[in-house]
């Protein structure tokens, strides 16, 4: 009976966050020799509150924060975002390691380090005279 | 009511001037009508949400990623400005990017509010990138009541 009543109240909470708005994220995706790095802006997100994934080569950018109104009788007199929930994908090549990625979030900023197969790095080769 | 006073945005290219210079005329034609579905219309940097109470001003600012030593927050009078001096992120050798979104560079931003406050008792917080900024209302700029006598 327990088991039940967790289940319907998680299925209840996915209904809610499904009918949330959720924001494209704005990201920088640098190549350098070694990796792939993005960064992932994810403001009023905490650390614990982000989430990354990777399932058949999707890679799957999630936060979840909330707009927290200031304590006192505020009123919101200007709005310009209505949200602090993100979700992007991005599909991974196979030239990278899916199993390697680390990721680092400070201030709101995700960074991804996606390191790339050692066969795809890029290699400098020796000219012969 | 609250308003823009003023907005730039420190370009990093020519382009980004030719499209701030867009954005501007954007903004000029947007108050008649039948230009208000402009799709050229840029948003101002950062976005803002906007707070009030009787008691003053809660200014929420999304800007992740930034350093707290490279805001610089001033209000004077009724005009809070946020001036950032963000890393240009140069790529060195060896290193592309695919997909720049992030803004980088100088930016400010001027915000007009709909009281006066005094400078001193600005607070402000940055929490998971997002900036708090509260601005009481000063004492002087509160409503005063005023006893009618009856003669």
């Amino acid at each position: 009976m327990k088991d039940i009543a967790v289940k319907q109240e998680t299925a209840a909470q996915k209904t809610q966050t499904e009918q949330t708005i959720t924001e494209l994220p704005n990201v920088d995706i640098l190549e350098t020799p070694n990796d792939i790095q993005l960064m992932v802006e994810m403001p009023g997100v905490a650390n614990e509150d982000a989430n990354v994934t990777v399932e058949n080569n999707v890679l799957t950018i999630e936060g979840n924060g909330n707009i927290e109104p200031p304590k006192g009788e505020y009123e919101l007199l200007g709005r310009e975002y209505s949200t602090c929930r993100y979700r992007r994908d991005f599909t991974l090549s196979d030239q990278v390691d899916a199993d390697k990625i680390k990721a680092h979030m400070k201030y709101g900023l995700l960074r991804l380090i996606i390191p790339k197969r050692a066969e795809t790095k890029t290699r400098k080769i020796e000219i012969a005279a | 009511m609250f308003n823009l006073a003023h907005y730039e945005r420190n370009p990093w290219s020519l382009f980004d001037e030719i499209e701030s210079l867009q954005s501007d005329i954007n903004r000029n034609f947007t108050r008649w009508p039948w230009n208000m579905t402009s799709r050229s219309f840029k948003e101002a940097y950062p976005p803002v949400n906007v707070w009030a109470s009787d008691d003053g001003i809660v200014v929420d600012a999304k800007m992740p990623g930034v350093d707290t030593k490279d805001v610089d927050l001033t209000v004077q009078g009724n005009e809070l400005t946020i001036r950032v001096h963000a890393d240009e992120r140069v790529p060195s050798d060896g290193e592309i990017y695919h997909r720049r979104e992030r803004v980088t560079g100088e930016y400010a931003r001027t915000l007009r509010l709909p009281y006066y406050s005094n400078p001193e008792t600005v607070k402000a917080s940055y929490i998971n990138g997002l900036l708090r900024i509260t601005i009481p209302r000063a004492e002087s700029d509160k409503p005063k009541k005023i006893a009618v006598e009856a003669a």
